[in-house]
């Protein structure tokens, strides 16, 4: 009898192990298999390199011209290659959010291009190379993160346009929990976010969360990130997506009473700190520049009308969703570009106040704060003005 | 001696016979390797713990290919962080 039970028992631990085994071995060969199909990059890209997209947006981005081509260079810049003379080139490089990387605009209309264009030769010999960095949605402690991988591409100066994400994701988590804002972000998740293309980390770099260092992990995640969870989030070839974000907002609630900022605040201006302390250290002058916006009191309803952004929690997706008004987000936006002028006067950072200088009207934004072809010729003139008094004081 | 048109046809037709008989075999190979599979897996009842492999190893390939559709169709997201 008990040999029987013996004989049961091992049966049972033999099929469970080979179950377990089954499941097992195929995502070891998936993993393995990923691994040798892509090879993980040597570098960090910013955007995955050489892609090319066309954008037709003009129906609903008023001011920007039609089939806007959008091409990223082997770098992961959205730029021309540059020079294999490093010696002949003086480099560039723009980090930003959404209003750097331009997407519905024309790589020739785009701030950085024409940066480029304006600065052309300069006085000792050298080819400006401008590359453009800007990711939507990215914040100063993305920049934080893209400033410390930043030395593979050696720069001569470092522009940085920031405000608008750091405000915007504050005024995502609401009334609910004013110190979320203020919450550390594993470096890696932020790396994730920061770079469409990076390289591997061993799998024992995370012990608590080795899983998400596997290819297999961060392939699932893209499926879902982008199929499943953020539906609302993509954008589309003809600027569809704003016409849907702008009657989410249309439909929303209002209020002109902005939730506290100030844990936000601080830490905005501490990561601003840090980036300037890095870009210091690196031997490359930081150029810090203020977030222009066409929010303001006295906003025809037809400029309130090309507006969607500042709601709170996922208010593209949810009918009814809290939306702060123009007047609110004026004072608000105004809050953080007063913490990076303050940087600016504690450290040695060059400034542009690009807010008080783009004209607040439709002539140069097409929405809350992305600029039309009018709009990317002003600040790309006031950045060639800026870029090169630093020059001068040099 | 230069081959006919009758023979050259015969030649021609023998050629599309063969070619559509690799086709077939090609096509019906990987059907014939799946009896193979569920002779040994469910008849003769030895090779049922490959079953969680295979169903494992086909809803990946599936999700992978799926995968790199989705990424080159939309990678322009914009996320609120």
């Amino acid at each position: 009898m008990s040999v029987t039970a013996t004989a049961g028992a091992r049966t049972i631990v033999f099929r469970a192990f080979s179950v377990l085994l089954g499941l097992t071995f195929p995502l070891v060969l998936a993993e393995l298999v990923l691994r040798v199909i892509f090879p993980a990059p040597s570098g960090y890209f910013a955007m995955t390199p050489n892609l090319k997209a066309t954008f037709s947006a003009q129906l609903h981005a008023k001011g920007v011209g039609g089939a806007a081509v959008f091409k990223v260079n082997s770098m992961g810049f959205r730029s021309r290659e540059w020079s294999t003379n490093r010696a002949s080139e003086y480099r560039i490089i723009c980090l930003g959010g959404s209003t750097t990387e331009s997407l519905l605009n024309d790589q020739d209309r785009i701030w950085t291009t024409l940066l480029e264009n304006r600065l052309g030769q300069l006085p000792d010999g050298r080819r400006t190379w401008v590359g453009n960095m800007g990711k939507a949605g990215l914040a100063s402690k993305h920049h934080l993160v893209q400033l410390k991988h930043l030395d593979l591409y050696d720069p001569d100066l470092i522009v940085l346009l920031v405000g608008s994400s750091d405000f915007m994701s504050r005024l995502k988590q609401g009334d609910s929990n004013p110190t979320l804002a203020d919450q550390s972000e594993d470096e890696r998740t932020l790396e994730e976010q920061a770079f469409a293309a990076l390289p591997d980390e061993f799998l024992w770099d995370q012990p608590s969360t080795w899983y998400r260092s596997t290819r297999l992990w961060r392939r699932m995640s893209v499926l879902f990130g982008r199929s499943v969870l953020s539906g609302s989030q993509k954008q589309d070839q003809y600027g569809l997506s704003l016409e849907s974000w702008r009657a989410m907002r249309a439909g929303g609630k209002r209020s002109d009473r902005l939730p506290p900022l100030e844990t936000s605040l601080d830490s905005y201006e501490r990561t601003l700190r840090q980036i300037v302390s890095i870009a210091q250290n690196s031997g490359a002058p930081i150029v810090l520049m203020t977030q222009p916006s066409i929010w303001r009191a006295g906003l025809t309803d037809e400029e309130k009308g090309q507006l969607w952004m500042g709601g709170v929690g996922d208010f593209r997706d949810v009918p009814g969703s809290l939306y702060y008004e123009p007047e609110a987000l004026e004072r608000g936006i105004d809050a953080y570009n007063q913490r990076l002028l303050q940087v600016c006067r504690d450290t040695a950072a060059h400034c542009i106040d690009m807010a008080k200088a783009v004209p607040k009207s439709t002539d140069y934004f097409y929405d809350d704060e992305h600029f039309t072809d009018r709009g990317q010729a002003f600040v790309a003139d006031r950045v060639a003005e800026g870029v090169l008094d630093v020059l001068r004081h040099r | 001696m230069n081959p006919t048109v009758i023979e050259r046809n015969i030649e021609r037709n023998k050629e599309t016979r063969k070619a559509r008989s690799s086709w077939v075999a090609r096509v019906t190979s990987p059907l014939q390797t799946l009896l193979e599979f569920n002779q040994l897996a469910i008849k003769s009842g030895r090779g049922w713990w490959l079953i969680p492999m295979m169903g494992t190893l086909v809803l990946l390939a599936i999700l992978l290919v799926f995968i790199q559709v989705i990424e080159y169709v939309a990678p322009f997201v914009y996320t609120i962080f």
